[in-house]
């Protein structure tokens, strides 16, 4: 904790004595942040927001999965009997995983080639800083959404091992699809809270799709 | 004084071992050799891993200039929606699972319980 202070007090000093010495020899519009936002490539932009986009996803997921199947393994240890229903938690962290990389395709849709001119119009700007910003929207919800995800498995999978009647045990009357309804609300009953952080993924999911829905193509001629 | 064990003689739930749940009188019972995994378990993950890879990649692909003429983001909340459908059909595979391991061993408990009558 200590370094981040100095880390932290050692940039914000050493940029206070950068600004004031280029504002005291008379160069001080060079702190333009506009400027700079306007001189860095579109195309910079948009591959930094695709590869925040799948890389946050990524480390969500794995962050998910590490979670769930270090308490999967150490509660098999008491309870070995792992079933399918224990590795439902798996699959919707990977799900979260899925999520990054179904964005970043659609996202990666948008980079086209142009050079000259058409790189720095307002298309390119928008394109550049809408992919971003979605890439950045959607990283960052499948970031936290993997850690619910595996955090909700994770206690699952320790409740399935100290208790296994608390996944569905009822007696088996098959083919009447009310009852099998019933039954199917009951199993997913512990799965409700991991279904609600998982759902969380697709509301950064939405929002992603729709900002990077009004961007053109780079290199499109209005 | 602030943190006391809990001593008591009682096996909690979590000490027993699933065979002790079901019958208290394994004491000559042979150790289970078996895999803690069973193998269709480990290949219904596998399978649905490839699906979960699969599916919404592809069907992203297929449907942006068939279906959606161009438009990206139909098809991408096709693609997130297939993958839910995917997460969903795992879910029902392994409640549908959950039921015939309960009706195996309800036969087996049946079985004993005949040979117990015979004898």
């Amino acid at each position: 904790m200590g370094y981040n202070y100095y880390g932290v007090g050692g940039l914000t000093s050493l940029l206070t004595v950068v600004g004031l010495y280029m504002l005291f020899t008379g160069s001080g519009e060079a702190f333009n942040v506009g400027a700079f936002l306007e001189s860095v490539s579109p195309y910079a932009w948009a591959s930094t927001g695709i590869a925040l986009c799948i890389g946050l996803s990524v480390v969500g997921a794995a962050w998910g999965i590490f979670i769930t199947g270090s308490s999967i393994l150490g509660a098999g240890v008491k309870a070995p009997r792992i079933r399918t229903k224990n590795l439902i938690s798996i699959i919707f962290c990977e799900v979260v995983a899925i999520y990054g990389v179904i964005m970043a395709i659609v996202f990666s849709a948008k980079v086209g080639h142009t050079t000259g001119d058409n790189l720095y119009d307002g298309n390119s700007y928008y394109t550049g800083f809408a992919l971003f910003w979605a890439g950045l929207t959607v990283g960052g919800c499948n970031l936290v959404c993997g850690i619910a995800v595996g955090m909700n498995g994770s206690g699952a999978a320790l409740a399935d091992a100290a208790d296994p009647s608390l996944y569905v045990s009822v007696t088996p009357m098959q083919l009447d699809p009310i009852i099998w309804l019933i039954l199917f609300s009951r199993f997913v009953k512990i799965l409700v809270i991991e279904i609600f952080s998982s759902v969380l993924g697709l509301f950064g999911l939405i929002i992603g799709l729709l900002m990077q829905g009004k961007a053109l193509e780079f290199g499109t001629v209005q | 004084m602030t943190s006391r064990r809990i001593i008591s003689s009682e096996k909690t739930i979590l000490d027993k071992d699933d065979e002790d749940l079901q019958s208290s009188s394994g004491a000559g019972e042979q150790s289970s050799t078996a895999p803690a995994v069973p193998m269709d378990v480990i290949i219904k993950l596998l399978a649905f891993t490839l699906a979960m890879i699969v599916i919404p990649i592809g069907s992203y692909f297929v449907t942006i200039n068939t279906i959606f003429s161009g438009n990206s983001t139909y098809a991408g909340a096709l693609a997130a929606i297939l993958a839910n459908v995917v997460l969903v059909g795992y879910v029902i595979v392994a409640m549908n699972e959950d039921q015939s391991d309960q009706l195996e061993a309800e036969k087996k408990k049946k079985q004993k319980e005949r040979q117990g009558k015979a004898e």
